[in-house]
């Protein structure tokens, strides 16, 4: 429903309670006034009745003159109808009309009841009649003849009548009545006005203008004067309006987008911004138009489609536009919104339309050195792809340059080192064993020294690996303690293990481990004073098993230590006549790294060194790595077997005169040679030695080769081959060990070792 | 938009609108719907004055605005006119002047009629001449019309007043008297002339000897004619129909004037014919122009009644008669 405006209903409602208030009045005075009326009249009539009546019963006929004159003046009175004298025979003996007179009474006065006229001429007293509605009366009253002149007393007797009508009487009562109310209408009349007049003065006009305000605001003119006037409360709504007005004119000043109301239709039809030059065409312009007049038509169709799209979803953002303006090029994003206005159901939209101009430059410009970035990262990914390769190629040629010259520096070193022990074992005299110790002990430096070089470059080079396994902690003990036993003896050292009896596993490489133990105990055997003892201790703690070797000797300094796993640093070693590379501890650091465990030494100085391994504890079959076949061990237990034949296929000349020398020293070994694999494969298939000692590097076909031969041949199926080679990398064992060689034995021939093996594998079941 | 401001300024008019109705309506009220009570005219029974009653028995005026009061005499007509029990009244024109002179403001806005024969010396048939009336008894009204007729009779009898004995009589007794031989001759009118004619009443002399000089009136009082204009518009006019009546339909208007007149049908023409009824056209020359016939009519009777001593000044004639009521003349 519909609000009727105050400016409306307010005097209109006072204007109903004045006229019900003064129609109320009006009505309840008339009342009074028609009561009044009525009861004066009755008075008058009666009166009038009874004057007539009183002259007729004195005077009749006698002042007849006399009654005419009254009943005509009482006929003159305005409400007076009928004033009539008749007798009792109906006859009209005297009527305000002269022509009446003489007629019957029935005639005139056809109304007046017979039975009326019989009952007054009975009585003297008046009988009077009012209308119901109270606006005829009439009165009939009897009077007596005058007697005769033979009669005592009267015997006829007439009748006087007079009506009256009031109808003019009331209506001049309720016109007096209502012009007696004027002043009171007019009264009535100015104060509407005036309160029409406040009303609009003080309130309903200065709510129009600010009516009219908001509508220019909502138009957008937010530099208009909004006017302060009228009552205390339209004032403080024309202040608020002034506070919000500013606040939208800064506002849309500080905003720097556009913005629009269209209607469905893409009609502009409110157009504000603070930034014109963004527009296509001046605002006055835009309003009323659409936007397929003004925008190019790819525009206005996106324009559509985003206004279709905000009438389905209530609001839509982001959709991008680029246009034409006079400010240039510029890319603006939309942002629509529907909305109703009040009291329609027309939807109109409302559209901000912000530049995004440098938003988008900046997203090009970043899309550009996206791309270009890319483009290097691809050229620089295929410089260091190349650089990788090449280092690779650098990598491995020095694996190669380090294998090669592992061989080469081997191979002179086998003959020296076996030729040495040749001619030790054969030599008698004293001098020249003592010679050849030196040389023997020499060649064993250079090997070590060679052996740790190619170790820790390969470490450096990151080229070492480690196959971590279960490994048994009191094994690798045992084998250490067997192995370092010479040393020690030579120099009157005591090496006792402790507490490494118990079943304790790690997880580590074996070979190294062995290799760092024994290099700990070798320190530990050469550091020590004469007669001074050694101990191994072991014990588990927080999953790491930590192995102790402690030695009794000179002790470390703080700057010992800092110095200590520092390769080529030797200490005072050279001071002592100690032999050693300097690279011993700082390999084990190394490989004790590459097993994921840690080496490390307690010390004072005095009281001698105390170093630590510590690895992880594991428990057996953990790691599933087959271990490594455990060298066989060196039995001596002097069993001659008989003639056992074995084969050595090998090319060079100097290392086959050493395997004969080797092999003439051990009784019932008979040794066949052969310099070319071709001629060693058919001499396996034709002999069938117990043993064939295989040089991997062969011409030809390299010693795996000849191996697989041997394998695939029936005949020389199961015959135990060891290879002898130079190659003493890792990998190399490894692969010897993979393609089936039994043992594998590198130069320079460790010739105890190859008597042991030979012995071992040769022998024969009994 | 424009047709929400169209309203709103058309709203705005509203509320002036009502007040404006307020205002004129409190205006407007009393000045058109005052209900004016009925202009009365008195008048005593005169065949000059009849056309006026058989205008009410027409229905030629609504009895709203006419009430005709049926006095006994013209005597009681003067008094309920003086007492302004009336605001009109059917005069002679002495009594016209009377009543002026007596302070009754009142003027002159009809003529009836113009007594010809109408107004008689009625004799014993003994008396034969006007000489003969010399120590006679002659009853009269105590009127101005009976003086007047008694100065023109006493004038054509060359007598004087001391020369008769007069005798007043009302009008209601005038057969009574003259029958009863109270008097020798009687100054009367019709009808009553007629009646005493009827009763051996010989005319000796009639108004038909001095025309002009016995001439009935309707007299106003200026402010009822201001209050209530409209009435006497009406009453002149429906005064005008009836005299055409007559004249259209002489016996149906006979019949219906004979119950008033107290005369058969038959005569009420012969009573007619002793009055001169002057038409719209000369009730204009009697009551208008530059010299109103009636007022020379009324320096003339003036003159008698000053010698009569009925008057006691020559009267003034200024605002004496009005023909601007008479209706426009077909």
């Amino acid at each position: 429903m519909k609000q009727p405006s105050l400016r409306i209903w307010l005097p209109l409602v006072f204007l109903a309670a004045l006229i019900v208030v003064s129609v109320s009045s009006v009505v309840y005075s008339l009342h009074r006034y028609q009561s009044q009326l009525e009861q004066n009249a009755r008075d008058d009539l009666l009166s009038d009745v009874a004057r007539l009546v009183r002259m007729a019963d004195r005077g009749w006929p006698v002042n007849q003159g006399l009654i005419a004159a009254d009943l005509a003046q009482i006929a003159g009175t305005t409400p007076v109808t009928a004033a009539v004298v008749f007798d009792e025979d109906g006859v009209v003996l005297m009527a305000q009309r002269v022509a009446w007179v003489g007629r019957r009474m029935s005639d005139v006065l056809p109304y007046l009841d017979v039975a009326r006229v019989q009952k007054t001429l009975q009585s003297r007293a008046p009988d009077w009649i009012i209308s119901a509605d109270g606006l005829h009366l009439d009165a009939i009253q009897s009077f007596a003849f005058m007697p005769g002149a033979k009669e005592v007393r009267a015997s006829r007797r007439g009748l006087v009548y007079v009506a009256y009508d009031l109808t003019l009487m009331r209506r001049q009562a309720v016109y007096s009545e209502l012009t007696g109310r004027i002043p009171d209408v007019i009264g009535m009349a100015l104060i509407f006005l005036g309160l029409v007049w406040l009303l609009g003065r003080h309130v309903t006009g200065p709510i129009g203008r600010l009516d009219r305000v908001a509508e220019d605001l909502s138009r957008g003119h937010l530099d208009i004067h909004i006017p302060k006037e009228g009552a205390r409360e339209v004032q403080l709504l024309a202040e608020g309006f002034e506070e919000l007005r500013q606040d939208l004119a800064a506002t849309w000043r500080a905003m720097p987008d556009l913005l629009f109301e269209v209607d469905a239709h893409g009609r502009y039809l409110r157009v504000m911004t603070s930034r014109p030059e963004l527009l296509v065409t001046s605002p006055d312009q835009l309003i009323g138009r659409s936007v397929d007049e003004v925008l190019p038509a790819q525009a206005a169709a996106l324009v559509h489609q985003t206004l279709a799209d905000a009438a389905l979803k209530g609001g839509v953002w982001g959709q991008e536009i680029m246009l034409d303006v006079p400010a240039g090029q510029v890319w603006f994003e939309l942002s629509v919104a529907r909305k109703v206005r009040p009291g329609t159901l027309v939807p109109t939209y409302l559209v901000i339309s912000r530049d995004i101009t440098a938003r988008k430059r900046m997203q090009e410009t970043l899309a550009k050195l996206n791309e270009e970035l890319e483009l290097r990262v691809t050229e620089r990914t295929n410089e260091l792809l190349k650089a990788k390769n090449e280092a690779e190629r650098a990598n491995q040629a020095k694996s190669e340059f380090l294998s090669r010259m592992s061989h080469e520096l081997r191979t002179p070193l086998n003959a020296i080192m076996g030729f040495a022990q040749l001619l030790q074992l054969s030599s008698k005299e004293s001098g020249q064993q003592n010679y050849t110790q030196q040389i023997l002990s020499g060649g064993a430096h250079l090997l070590t020294l060679i052996n740790e070089v190619l170790d820790l470059a390969r470490v450096e080079s990151g080229q070492m690996t480690v196959s971590l396994e279960w490994v048994k902690v009191s094994g690798v003990v045992r084998e250490c303690l067997e192995l370092i036993a010479p040393q020690a003896q030579t120099r009157q050292v005591r090496v006792t293990a402790h507490a490494c009896d118990t079943e304790l596993y790690v997880r580590a490489d074996q070979v190294r481990l062995k290799q760092v133990l024994l290099n700990l105990l070798s320190n530990a055997v050469k550091f020590n004073t004469q007669g001074g003892s050694v101990d191994i201790n072991c014990h588990a703690q927080d999953g790491q098993v930590y192995i102790y070797v402690k030695d009794q000797g000179p002790g470390l300094t703080d700057a010992d230590r800092a110095k200590l796993f520092v390769p080529f640093e030797r200490l005072d070693a050279d001071q002592r006549q100690i032999e050693g590379t300097g690279i011993g501890l700082a390999l084990s650091r190394r490989l004790m790294q590459l097993m994921s465990g840690d080496i490390g030494v307690d010390s004072e100085p005095g009281r001698g060194a105390s170093f630590w391994l510590k690895l992880e504890r594991t428990e057996p079959g953990v790691i599933k790595v087959a271990p490594a076949p455990m060298p066989g061990e060196v039995v001596r237990d002097g069993v001659t077997p008989s003639d056992r034949l074995v084969l050595c296929v090998e090319d060079n000349p100097t290392n086959l005169q050493l395997i004969e020398t080797v092999m003439r020293m051990m009784p019932g070994v008979r040794l066949m040679t052969a310099t070319l694999p071709s001629q060693g494969l058919a001499m396996a298939r034709d002999h069938h030695p117990d043993l064939i000692l295989l040089d991997i590097n062969l011409p030809e076909m390299d010693g795996f080769a000849v191996m697989q031969c041997l394998r695939e041949d029936a005949q020389t199926r199961d015959i135990p081959v060891v290879a002898v080679s130079a190659n003493a990398m890792a990998q190399d064992l490894e692969r010897g060990r993979s393609a089936g060689f039994a043992d594998y034995v590198t130069k320079p021939i460790d010739v105890s070792r190859l008597m042991r093996l030979v012995e071992e594998l040769t022998r024969r079941p009994d | 938009m424009t047709r929400l401001m169209n309203r709103r300024e058309l709203l705005k008019g509203v509320p002036w609108a009502v007040g404006a109705g307020i205002a004129a309506s409190a205006i407007w009220l009393p000045g058109c719907q005052q209900p004016l009570a009925p202009l009365k005219v008195s008048s005593h029974v005169w065949v000059g004055y009849e056309l006026m009653f058989l205008a009410r028995e027409l229905g030629y005026f609504s009895n709203d605005l006419i009430k005709l009061v049926e006095v006994p005499t013209n005597s009681a007509s003067m008094m309920a006119l003086s007492n302004r029990e009336v605001g009109m009244a059917a005069l002679t024109l002495d009594e016209f002047l009377l009543a002026r002179e007596g302070g009754v403001d009142v003027k002159a806005v009809l003529v009836f009629d113009e007594s010809a024969g109408a107004d008689a010396v009625l004799v014993k048939p003994d008396i034969r001449r006007l000489a003969d009336l010399k120590g006679k008894r002659i009853g009269l009204e105590s009127s101005a019309v009976g003086a007047l007729m008694l100065a023109k009779l006493l004038e054509s009898a060359d007598l004087r007043l001391s020369d008769v004995q007069k005798v007043e009589v009302s009008l209601d007794r005038h057969l009574e008297a003259f029958r009863d031989n109270e008097v020798d001759a009687i100054i009367t009118f019709d009808p009553m002339a007629q009646q005493v004619r009827e009763a051996g009443g010989v005319v000796l002399l009639d108004s038909s000897q001095f025309p002009g000089l016995i001439v009935d009136v309707l007299v106003a009082y200026g402010d009822a004619l201001t209050e209530n204009p409209a009435a006497c518009r009406a009453l002149l006019s429906g005064y005008f129909k009836a005299a055409a009546f007559m004249r259209d339909k002489p016996q149906e208007a006979a019949r219906l004037m004979a119950p008033r007149l107290r005369l058969p049908a038959s005569e009420v023409a012969v009573a007619f014919e002793r009055i001169r009824i002057p038409d719209i056209v000369h009730n204009q020359r009697w009551l208008g122009g530059h010299a109103p016939q009636l007022i020379n009519a009324a320096r003339s009777v003036g003159d008698i009644l000053l010698q009569a001593k009925l008057l006691r000044a020559p009267p003034t004639l200024s605002a004496f008669c009005d023909p601007s009521y008479l209706p426009e003349a077909v």
